[in-house]
């Protein structure tokens, strides 16, 4: 069990993830706009979310905060990147 | 002026001018990602007026890591958002609408804010000069922590 955290559109919310192997980022950005575009998350709904809206995201993976992954599960933010650079 | 003296500087602003958070590098070409920086972004939201960094050795010119960056944080915010930079040579601003298309022009900007010397000096940069050649007043803006 995994909590999806999508910070989008000025929203920031959890989304249960029933999951028992260990995702990639690319996983977590497919199903993010999967998530996004049916509305699995409320107040958060965009039905033509492009496939490559979070494309410039990072994934940051914590586990909960007393290491029990099975019973508590571990977090995982999709946030977007924030690098800054002149090259 | 060697460049280990060089660092890239980022803020938040607030209305005013005031700078509601910064941090820095270590480099004069790049700032890594944060997650301290975005937690401080996002924590900051309704009250950020303006992005600015420091590009030290320059160019005054938003680079295709800033593009993209600042391309996915009005996506996050939802709304767009004002960035500037700040080079030994000017100041360039420009906003990052939300709609996804074509960014518009940066603009140099003439009058810079009074922000913008503290943001050189803390990039070991040197001071902007008057018409005359003397350096403007330095005035620290007042920084919320």
């Amino acid at each position: 069990m995994a909590v999806l955290n999508i910070t989008y559109n000025g929203l920031s919310a959890d989304y249960p993830l029933d999951v028992d192997y260990q995702l990639t980022d690319r996983d977590v950005r497919r199903i993010a706009v999967e998530v996004v575009r049916s509305g699995g998350i409320r107040g958060l709904q965009v039905a033509n979310l492009g496939e490559h809206a979070f494309d410039d995201y990072v994934v940051d993976r914590f586990d909960a905060p007393n290491g029990d992954r099975d019973r508590n599960g571990r977090r995982i933010y999709l946030r977007p990147k924030v690098p800054f650079g002149c090259l | 002026m060697s460049h280990r003296l060089l660092r890239e500087v980022f803020v938040l602003l607030g209305e005013d001018g005031r700078i509601l958070w910064s941090d820095a590098s270590e480099s004069p070409v790049r700032l890594p990602d944060s997650r301290a920086r975005w937690e401080a972004i996002w924590a900051l939201r309704g009250r950020i007026v303006e992005i600015a960094h420091s590009h030290p050795i320059g160019p005054l010119a938003f680079s295709r890591e800033d593009a993209t960056t600042m391309r996915a944080l009005v996506s996050a915010l939802g709304r767009p958002l004002l960035f500037s930079i700040v080079a030994p040579g000017g100041m360039l601003r420009r906003v990052e609408s939300i709609d996804g298309g074509e960014a518009p022009p940066a603009r140099v900007v003439e009058d810079e804010p009074h922000w913008t010397n503290a943001l050189r000096l803390a990039s070991g940069m040197q001071a902007a000069r008057d018409k005359s050649g003397r350096a403007k007043d330095l005035v620290f803006p007042e920084t919320e922590k």
